[in-house]
């Protein structure tokens, strides 16, 4: 059965090929209705220098971390440029994604959040995408260990195995009306404000404060004046919920599920028990522990200096 | 002027990025290939890797702001 290929009228496809191919399109519809209906909080050079930036991180770290995956079988393999060329990781183009946005946000000057309406999109491609994950089957490296649990699939070399790629589509399935429901709590001022003979060459915050709120805000004394425009938005929502926060709460939750779920995959371990991609994604939660501990201490006890 | 720079930038990171994954799934004998030999994809990965992260060069310079004095 394995690889299922597709049949669309004369052509025949490969459903790796396929899958990716339609995510990256339902993913890009799906954030262009967002960006629509949320609004976008910079202006639209800047967003468009963002969306390259995680481009291009996702393509190249997608890459790196699938070569750090297995050190070992990268260095036998360096005479076989299919396999430098031919490897991607997930995770790896995530965090590549998010080192490139964060350098270029930095290099232009740009303080921002920029991820929020990234994080619906991701969830969504990713879960398309792992459809021809799991219809190519073993030669796509991405299934469990074997199982005698009744869901068990062969994959094609006679083994019952762990559906990983599916276990993870319906993760995702599951948190996409999670990220919504956070999406909608998160205040992102209009698009409106952006435009861009509002914003002055010597500016280093793209959008003026005085016209950065096109929401109902609340009356404020002038001593809770925002003087940012992320405190500005926090004063509105609930502290557990600032701008930035429905990307953050992605990459949370995939990095969280990815280091629990390639437990039952036939990955090498390269330290500690876990492997490249694991460590990956550690190194990702660690990177988000702040924010990690901002949802878990209740707002009362949080410590401040 | 900068604004249509950086957005037909950002196109050609956008296709340079999917060509780059393209070309993956070429290099490992999937299909979508034409006919090329793996090391030809290999080679035509690394210009396009070239050419996206040139493209991203050039929007970060376009759009780097001028820091207040």
């Amino acid at each position: 059965m394995f690889p299922y290929y597709l049949h669309l009228g004369p052509y025949t496809i490969h459903p790796h090929l396929f899958f990716e191919a339609l995510s990256y399109v339902v993913a890009f519809y799906v954030y262009l209705k967002l960006r629509r209906r949320f609004g976008d909080p910079i202006v639209t050079p800047l967003r468009w220098a963002a969306v390259a930036a995680a481009v291009a991180g996702a393509a190249l770290g997608a890459k790196l971390l699938f070569w750090l995956e297995d050190p070992h079988l990268t260095l036998e393999n360096l005479h076989n440029p299919a396999y430098f060329v031919g490897g991607k990781t997930i995770v790896g183009a995530l965090a590549g994604g998010l080192i490139t946005v964060e350098l270029m946000k930095r290099y232009i000057g740009l303080g921002t959040s920029t991820g929020d309406l990234y994080a619906i999109p991701l969830a969504l491609g990713i879960a398309i995408g792992r459809m021809g994950c799991f219809l190519t089957g073993i030669s796509d490296n991405t299934y469990g260990i074997p199982t005698n649990l009744p869901w068990g699939i062969n994959f094609g070399d006679g083994v019952p195995r762990h559906p990983t790629q599916l276990y993870e589509i319906a993760f995702l399935l599951l948190l996409i009306p999670i990220l919504y429901r956070t999406l909608q709590k998160i205040v992102i001022p209009s698009a409106a404000v952006t435009k861009r003979s509002e914003v002055t060459a010597k500016s280093r915050d793209p959008y003026p404060i005085k016209s950065a709120v096109s929401v109902p805000i609340p009356p404020m004394s002038n001593d809770e004046q925002p003087t940012t425009l992320s405190l500005k938005a926090g004063s509105l929502t609930p502290a557990s919920f600032l701008p930035g926060d429905a990307f953050k709460l992605f990459m949370i939750s995939y990095m969280t599920f990815r280091l629990l779920a390639d437990f039952i995959k036939p990955y090498p371990r390269l330290f500690l028990g876990l492997g490249g991609i694991q460590w990956a994604c550690v190194l990702t939660l660690v990177y988000y522990s702040r924010d990690i501990a901002r949802w878990l201490v209740p707002k009362g006890r949080a410590v401040t200096h | 002027m900068k604004t249509l720079a950086t957005i037909a930038l950002a196109f050609v990171v956008l296709i340079t990025g999917f060509a780059c994954f393209w070309f993956s799934i070429c290099a490992i004998g999937g299909d979508g290939g034409m006919g090329g030999t793996r090391l030809a994809y290999a080679i035509a990965d690394l210009i396009d890797i070239a050419i996206m992260v040139g493209a991203v060069l050039l929007i970060a310079k376009l759009n780097k702001r001028v820091p207040r004095s």
